[in-house]
């Protein structure tokens, strides 16, 4: 027992200054920002993708990993937002060296239902549980009528059983924003690049009564981009491919060449 | 005697099933799909689609933490890794650590198991910006090849290119050489190659796919549009959920 609070402590000291000193924590998004103005999609209060992850990054520290999300801001958004103001709001894959998990994160604060909660805002999934490498899943957040008081984040496994992760303590009946992306982040400078490795299928929204419908296409009032950012990603370390035969299927990561444009 | 007897019965009797009430609620309540922390199974948003089917078992595990020892103490607490470690005796302890460490560093002595890590809070949830959607020229539309050739170049310029390309080639063609699909295939686009000098000093070809008619960006990219990443096959598409 002692033994190990010393060690914690002899640790503790030679960190000590290396933690002092000055890190930059980054974040690099392989972005699909999908186009919310028609009101059936901003008020279809139902919203799903499927998302695969290929692959861990090989070796990763505790401030380096990656994701892939179905995204939101469930208010309006300013240029200058108090914090938390936007209501974003995120489910998807969550990937280290250690493996991949399922996470929640929303800024009106969360009740997890599985995995754990290390925090007012975030739920995380046990490595392995529901999610896995080399498999789909549908990720999903929705807003019932008769719940006014919070969204549900929903996964589903490889049989399409949903499990409802976690609550969203939000009311809110419209959404502000809305992506499908890939994201690197990291805690300390220099860009590691991790490698990114998510494929998107079919970003959808529900109208009630009917079923789940395939996302808009775009046109000129609306438009569903690819963007990286920052812009220098790519190509050299990621872009995205967009499947010839169906532009709502798309790759967002390491070796990727597509950079900019509309989406589909 | 008789009534003192059947008296106690009576009680005895009243008393069981106030207990049996008792533990039937708290089974209930243990086991409704409303208990707190476990999953809800709500119903499916439209007919047709497959029902959640969800585990009602309770899944959210959180482990009494009986102590917390701060191996990164000159970040705020939001800079920090957590990891929660079993201890061989049972306890379970939580150590906020650099971001900068990995599992490897952890001490763990014989018989420690790391039950679950958490990254550091700060990181959790960065807002991606807000889309920028790609300037349209501002000149006469449809667009015309010189200035097809001078918009590539210059969003081209974000990207890394330095200087002054080396080679602008811009051919009128329609998407559908790109995409295969039915409605974007006659829409017609300047398909605008710009060979230079990229950042970090690499001699690379760049291409950017203008709508003629709009002067939208279809597509920006390098090699072959639709050329897949290196090492990368397409999973067949999954399971729809209907």
């Amino acid at each position: 027992m002692i033994r190990f609070h010393l060690r914690l402590l002899a640790l503790s000291l030679i960190f000590g200054a290396m933690l002092a000193s000055d890190a930059f924590a980054g974040n690099d998004f392989m972005q699909a920002s999908l186009r919310y103005d028609l009101q059936a999609v901003q008020t279809s209060n139902d919203y799903k993708v499927s998302l695969y992850n290929v692959s861990i990054p090989p070796s990763t520290t505790y401030g380096q990993y990656t994701t892939a999300w179905l995204g939101f801001f469930f208010a309006s958004c300013p240029p200058d937002p108090a914090p938390y103001q936007c209501q974003f709001s995120q489910i998807g894959f969550w990937s280290n060296a250690q493996g991949t998990r399922w996470f929640v994160y929303a800024e009106p604060g969360v009740t997890c239902l599985r995995g754990t909660q290390p925090d007012s805002r975030s739920c995380l999934g046990n490595f392995g549980d529901i999610v896995s490498v080399g498999g789909w899943r549908i990720f999903e957040m929705v807003h019932y009528y008769w719940q006014d008081n919070f969204w549900i984040a929903r996964v589903y496994d490889q049989n399409t059983v949903a499990y409802d992760v976690a609550r969203i303590n939000s009311n809110s009946t419209a959404i502000y924003q809305a992506w499908s992306n890939s994201e690197e982040v990291y805690s300390n400078d220099p860009d590691p690049y991790l490698t990114v490795q998510y494929w998107h299928y079919h970003p959808e929204y529900i109208v009630w009564g009917t079923g789940f419908q395939s996302w808009p296409a775009s046109d000129s009032q609306g438009q569903n981009t690819i963007q990286m950012i920052p812009a220098a990603i790519c190509p050299n370390h990621y872009g995205d491919y967009i499947v010839p035969w169906d532009p709502r299927y798309w790759y967002a990561g390491t070796g990727g060449t597509t950079c900019s444009g509309i989406l589909f | 005697m008789g009534s003192i007897y059947s008296r106690k019965l009576l009680i005895g009797a009243v008393l069981l099933a106030v207990a049996g009430i008792i533990l039937f609620t708290s089974f209930l309540g243990a086991n409704s799909l409303l208990a707190i922390g476990e999953p809800t199974r709500t119903p499916t948003p439209c007919f047709g689609c497959i029902s959640p089917k969800g585990s009602p078992a309770p899944t959210l595990s959180s482990p009494p933490i009986s102590q917390v020892v701060d191996l990164a103490p000159n970040l705020a607490l939001s800079e920090k890794a957590r990891v929660i470690v079993r201890r061989k005796n049972g306890t379970y302890v939580e150590l906020h650590v650099s971001p900068q460490w990995s599992r490897s560093q952890i001490p763990l002595e014989q018989g420690d198991t790391i039950v679950t890590e958490y990254p550091p809070a700060s990181l959790m949830g960065r807002h991606p910006p807000q889309p920028t959607l790609q300037p349209l020229r501002q000149s006469t539309l449809p667009m015309q090849e010189n200035e097809a050739i001078e918009f590539a170049s210059q969003v081209l310029r974000s990207y890394g290119l330095a200087g002054t390309p080396d080679s602008v080639v811009a051919t009128q063609t329609t998407l559908g050489k790109f995409v295969q699909v039915g409605d974007l295939s006659n829409e017609p686009v300047w398909f605008v190659t710009v060979t230079g000098t990229f950042n970090p000093g690499q001699k690379s070809q760049m291409y950017v796919i203008f709508n003629v008619t709009t002067g939208a960006i279809r597509r920006l990219g390098e090699g072959t549009p639709g050329e897949l990443p290196r090492g990368s096959v397409i999973p067949p598409t999954p399971t729809i959920v209907r």
